[in-house]
C-alpha cells in the first residue's frame, strides 16, 4: 500500500490553501488595520479588540454560549436514549429509521425556519388546520425548540454510530461478572460511547453557537448570537474608509476558531482520527 | 459503474455549459422581485446579451458586493443614502444623459428631484421608485386607527406596553423613526439628539425587531403595528387582492417622514458602459417604464407614468395611498453622513435590541 | 427476574418515546412545509383552500428555475468531484504510517468541526486574494472543499478493515498501481464510498452559509435566493415549498426503493 501514499499529497496542499492561508489572513486582519478589499500597508494594532467591550457583542457572546449550551444539553438528554434505542433495533428497522432521520436534512434550512415561525405564531395556518396555537415567537423557548429540532440529528448520528459498532461481548462479559444493568451502562457502555458523545456535542454546539438566521427570525431580532454579529461585520457593515468592520469580524472569527481548537483537543483525546464525527 | 461514470460526465458537461455563454453579459444588482423579468427577456433579445441578475436583501450587502468587486456590475439599484456613500467612495460614476434618448420624454417628479438634487447626486442616478416609511397596523382592532392617526410616530414609541409594536431592524430606519418621533431631522448628527433617539428606542418596549417579516406579523395579529416601508404595504395589498382575502391592515404616514428613493446607478466596475446606458434607457421608454412600474407597484418617479397609473382606468392606482408627497406634508431624505455616524447608528440599534 | 425485565421495559419505553419525540420535532416543519405548499394563499397567513398551483408554477414560471438548477447542478457536480477526490485522498491517507495518518485526519476534520461561517469566510478570503470572480466555480470549489472531509471520514473505516496484503497480492498478480486500486481496493470500500457520496450530497443541497459567502453575481442557490427574498425581496413564492416537498418525496422514494430491493434480494438468495 505504500505506493499509494502520493495520493495524500495533493490533499495536504489543497487543505493548506484553504485552511492555513485564510487562518493566517484572519490573524493578520484581526491584529492590524489591513483592508481586505484594498490591500496595502498596515499597522499592527489591538484596536479591533475594542468590540469585546461593546454591549451588543458581550450580549451576543453570552447568548451564544448559553443558548448553545442549553441546546446541546437537551439534545444530549434526548439524543442519547434515541441513539441507544435505535442501536437495539433489527438491522432493517435501524437502517430505515436512520434514513428517515437524514431525509429531512435535505429540506432547505431556511424553509424549515419559516415553518417553525408559522408554528410559533398563534393565529397562523397551523392554528387554522390543526387547532394548535403556540405563541413562542420572540421567546427564548421558541428559539431553543427551533435549535434543538435543527441540530438534534447531529447529536444522534455520532452516538448511534459508536453504539452500533460496539462490541456486545464486552457488555455480556460485564453482566456475566455480575454487574447490574445500571453498572454495566455506567462502567462499560457509556465510557465506550464517549467518543460519539464528544463528537455529538461538538457537532451540535458549534453550529448552534454560530447560527444567525434562526435567532433573527424566531427570536424576532431580539435574541442575537455571535453569528449575527459576524454576518453583519462581513456582509453588512463593510462600508467606509476604515474597513474596520471586517477586522472586527476577523477577531470574532478567530475567537470561534479557538472554540474549534478546544473541540479538536477534546476529540483527539477520545477518538484520534475523528471517525465518530459522522 | 459505467452508469455512474456516464452520469458524472454529463453533469460536468452541464456545469461547463451553464458556466459560460458566448454572449456579452450585463451584470445587474437589484432587490428581489423589483423588476419585470419579462422586460429583461425583451432586452436580452433586442440587444443579444445575457443579463446576469443578482438579488440582494440590503443596501449594505449591495455596497459590499460593489466594494468587494467580486463581479463587474454594470447596473445597481441602491437607495438614497447608499448612493450618497457610493459616490463618495468613488464606486459609481456619473451617468451620460446624452446617451439616454428617452430621458427627455419623461419628467422626474419635481418634489423628488428637489430632494435628491439637494443631496448632490443628481448626475449619478436615474430614479427608479420612491416612497415613504410609515406605520403598518392591523385594523381588526378598531381603536388603532384613530390612535395612530392622532398621535403619529408616538404610537410606535409610547404604546409598547399596551400594544405589540414592531421595529425595522435597520439602523438607519429605526433611528430615523425615533428622531422623527422626537421632532428632529432624520439626518441629525447632534450627539444629544442621537442619544435621545437611542433612549427612545430602548424604552419603547418593542415586541419584535424584523425586516420583511414585520408585515406578516402585523397581518397575522402577532403585532398590532410596525414601522415599514410603503413598499411593504403595497406588496401585501396587491397580494391580498390577488388572493382575494380580506384586507385587515392599513398604512399610515405621519405628516413628517422620510422619503426613500431607489435609483439606477452605474458602478465604476462596469465593463460595458454602452450597454449599461442602453439598459437604463430601455427602462425609460414610456411603455416599458409603465409596464415595469405597474409590475413592481411602487410609486413611479416620473410624472407621465405617475399620471397614467393614477388616472387611466386601466390602472387606476389609489391616489390617496399612492402619493409619497402630498401637499402640506414634510419630507426628508437620508444622507449618508459621516462614517462615524453610520457606525453610531449600528451601535445604537444593537444596544437598543440588546436592552429590549 | 420480574423486576429486571420491568426495568428494561421502562428503559425501552423511554427510548421509544424519545425516539417518537425526536421524529416529531424533525418532521413537524416538513409537515408544515407540505401544508404551505398546497395552500392557495401566497403568504400562508391562513388556510385558503387546497391548490396545486405552486407545483405547476415551479415548472411554468422562471422565478425559481435558476436557483433550483444551480442548487442541483452544484450538488451533483460537487458530490461527484468530492467523491472521486475524497476516495483518492482516503486511500493515500490510509497508506501513510500511523502518526502521519492521524495528523492528516486531524487536518481533514478541520472543515467538519469548524463552524460553517468560519469556513465560508475563509474561502471568501482566499478567493478574494486570488482575485477569483465569485460565482459558479467558486461555489463549486467551496462545496467540493467542505464535502471531501465527509467522504474521507466515511471511507476510512472500510479501508482500515481492508487487508493491506490484498492490494500487494493484486500487484503481484500483475495489476498496475492504478488497476490494483480499481480491482482490489474500490470494490471492497464501495459501501463507504456510497455513504460518503450521500453525505456530500446532503451537505451540498442544503448549504446556505458557505454559499452565501462564496457566491457572486452569477450564482444563486435556493438558500441564498430565499435569504435575499426574505429580507427585502418580494419575490417569495410558495413554489419554494413545492420544490422542497418534491425533493423530499424523491428522497423518500429512493430510500424505500433501495430497501425494498434489498429485501427482495435477501429473499431470493
Amino acid at each position: 500500500m505504500r505506493r499509494l501514499r502520493p495520493y495524500a499529497v495533493p490533499y495536504l496542499l489543497w487543505m493548506g490553501l484553504f485552511i492555513l492561508i485564510p487562518t493566517i489572513i484572519l490573524i493578520i486582519l484581526g491584529f492590524t488595520n489591513l483592508e481586505l478589499y484594498n490591500i496595502g500597508v498596515f499597522d499592527i494594532t489591538l484596536v479591533n479588540f475594542s468590540i469585546f467591550v461593546q454591549d451588543q457583542v458581550v450580549n451576543a457572546l453570552w447568548n451564544s454560549l448559553s443558548y448553545s449550551f442549553v441546546t446541546t444539553l437537551i439534545c444530549f438528554v434526548i439524543g442519547y436514549p434515541v441513539a441507544y434505542y435505535l442501536s437495539t433495533l433489527s438491522e432493517k428497522k435501524r437502517k430505515i429509521l436512520l434514513a428517515m432521520m437524514i431525509v429531512p436534512l435535505w429540506s432547505n434550512m431556511l424553509l424549515r425556519i419559516i415553518a417553525w415561525e408559522k408554528i410559533f405564531t398563534p393565529t397562523s395556518i397551523i392554528a387554522d388546520i390543526f387547532g394548535i396555537s403556540l405563541d413562542l415567537l420572540g421567546t427564548p423557548t421558541g428559539v431553543l425548540i427551533g435549535m434543538i429540532a435543527m441540530y438534534l440529528p447531529f447529536m444522534i448520528f455520532p452516538i448511534f454510530s459508536v453504539l452500533e459498532k460496539m462490541d456486545y461481548k464486552l457488555i455480556e462479559a460485564a453482566k456475566d461478572l455480575g454487574a447490574s444493568d445500571l453498572q454495566t451502562f455506567v462502567k462499560v457502555t457509556f465510557p465506550l460511547s464517549s467518543g460519539g458523545v464528544v463528537s455529538g456535542v461538538i457537532m451540535t454546539m458549534l453550529p448552534a453557537m454560530t447560527s444567525f438566521v434562526l435567532p433573527a427570525r424566531i427570536g424576532l431580532g431580539k435574541i442575537n448570537l455571535i453569528g449575527n454579529i459576524i454576518e453583519s461585520k462581513f456582509m453588512k457593515e463593510v462600508l467606509g474608509s476604515s474597513g474596520a468592520s471586517i477586522n472586527q469580524g476577523a477577531i470574532i472569527s478567530l475567537l470561534l476558531m479557538v472554540f474549534s481548537v478546544i473541540s479538536f483537543v477534546l476529540i483527539t483525546r477520545v477518538d484520534k482520527e475523528g471517525e465518530t464525527l459522522i | 459503474m459505467k452508469k455512474i461514470v456516464f452520469l458524472s460526465i454529463i453533469s460536468l458537461l452541464m456545469i461547463a455549459l451553464i458556466g459560460c455563454t458566448s454572449k456579452p453579459k450585463l451584470y445587474v444588482l437589484n432587490w428581489g422581485d423589483y423588476i419585470d423579468l419579462d422586460l429583461i427577456d425583451v432586452f436580452e433579445d433586442e440587444y443579444d446579451v445575457k443579463v446576469v441578475y443578482r438579488e440582494v436583501g440590503s443596501n449594505e450587502e449591495m455596497a459590499t458586493l460593489l466594494q468587494a468587486n467580486s463581479s463587474p456590475y454594470d447596473i445597481a439599484v441602491p437607495s438614497d443614502y447608499m448612493i450618497d456613500k457610493l459616490k463618495t467612495l468613488g464606486l459609481i460614476q456619473p451617468i451620460d444623459f446624452t446617451k439616454l434618448t428617452h430621458y427627455e420624454d419623461l419628467t422626474v417628479i419635481p418634489e423628488l428631484y428637489t430632494l435628491y438634487e439637494a443631496n448632490g447626486f443628481s448626475d449619478y442616478i436615474v430614479p427608479y421608485a420612491w416612497g415613504t416609511i410609515g406605520i403598518l397596523y392591523n385594523t381588526d382592532n378598531a381603536n388603532l386607527k384613530p390612535l395612530i392617526e392622532s398621535v403619529g410616530w408616538n404610537a410606535l414609541f409610547e404604546y409598547g406596553d399596551t400594544y405589540d409594536v414592531g421595529m425595522y431592524d435597520s439602523p438607519r430606519d429605526a433611528v430615523a423613526a425615533a428622531l422623527l418621533y422626537l421632532g428632529y431631522h432624520v439626518n441629525s448628527e447632534v450627539e444629544a439628539e442621537l442619544l435621545a433617539a437611542e433612549n427612545a428606542l430602548k424604552s419603547a418596549n418593542f415586541t419584535a425587531w424584523g425586516e420583511d417579516n414585520l408585515k406578516g406579523l402585523v397581518i397575522q395579529g402577532t403585532l398590532d403595528m410596525a414601522l415599514v416601508y410603503s413598499g411593504d404595504y403595497f406588496s401585501e395589498y396587491y397580494l391580498a387582492l390577488e388572493d382575494e382575502v380580506e384586507i385587515n391592515f392599513d398604512y399610515f404616514v405621519p405628516e413628517t417622514t422620510n422619503i426613500w428613493v431607489d435609483a439606477m446607478v452605474i458602478p465604476t466596475s462596469a465593463q460595458n458602459l454602452e450597454l449599461a446606458h442602453k439598459f437604463i434607457d430601455f427602462f425609460l421608454e414610456y411603455d416599458n417604464a409603465l409596464q415595469n412600474s405597474d409590475y413592481i407597484g411602487y410609486a413611479p418617479t416620473f410624472e407621465e407614468i405617475y399620471d397614467t397609473m393614477v388616472n387611466d382606468t386601466e390602472y387606476s392606482y389609489d391616489f390617496e395611498t399612492f402619493d409619497p408627497f402630498p401637499q402640506g406634508t414634510f419630507r426628508q431624505m437620508y444622507q449618508y453622513g459621516s462614517d462615524s455616524r453610520s457606525e453610531a447608528l449600528v451601535s445604537i440599534i444593537a444596544r437598543a435590541k440588546a436592552s429590549n | 427476574m420480574m423486576k429486571l425485565s420491568l426495568k428494561r421495559k421502562i428503559i425501552r419505553i423511554i427510548g421509544l418515546s424519545f425516539t417518537v419525540l425526536s421524529f416529531l420535532m424533525i418532521f413537524t416543519p416538513i409537515l408544515v412545509i407540505l401544508v404551505l405548499s398546497i395552500n392557495a394563499s401566497t403568504k400562508g397567513y391562513s388556510w385558503e383552500g387546497f391548490t396545486l398551483k405552486w407545483y405547476l408554477e415551479l415548472f411554468q414560471k422562471d422565478v425559481m428555475r435558476e436557483p433550483i438548477m444551480n442548487t442541483l447542478v452544484i450538488a451533483f457536480a460537487s458530490t461527484i468531484i468530492a467523491t472521486v477526490l475524497g476516495t483518492m485522498f482516503a486511500i493515500g491517507i490510509n497508506a501513510l504510517e500511523k502518526k502521519k495518518r492521524i495528523q492528516m485526519m486531524v487536518i481533514n476534520n478541520v472543515p467538519v468541526v469548524n463552524p460553517d461561517i468560519v469556513t465560508g469566510i475563509s474561502l471568501m478570503i482566499v478567493f478574494s486574494l486570488l482575485s477569483f470572480t465569485l460565482g459558479y466555480y467558486t461555489v463549486l470549489i467551496a462545496h467540493v472543499f467542505f464535502s471531501i472531509p465527509y467522504v474521507v471520514l466515511s471511507i476510512m473505516p472500510r479501508l482500515k478493515k481492508l487487508d493491506p496484503n490484498l492490494y500487494e497480492a493484486g500487484l503481484d498478480l500483475g495489476c498496475s498501481r492504478i488497476s490494483g486500486v480499481f480491482r482490489v481496493i474500490l470494490p471492497n470500500i464501495s459501501t463507504g464510498i456510497i455513504s460518503g457520496a450521500l453525505m456530500a450530497f446532503t451537505m451540498s443541497i442544503d448549504d446556505f452559509i458557505i454559499t452565501y459567502f462564496t457566491s457572486g453575481a452569477e450564482y444563486m442557490n435556493v438558500s441564498t435566493w430565499l435569504y435575499a427574498t426574505l429580507s427585502r425581496g418580494r419575490s417569495f413564492t410558495p413554489a419554494a415549498y413545492a420544490y422542497n416537498i418534491i425533493i423530499f418525496a424523491i428522497t423518500i422514494a429512493i430510500i424505500l426503493f433501495v430497501n425494498l430491493k434489498r429485501d427482495r434480494k435477501e429473499k431470493t438468495v
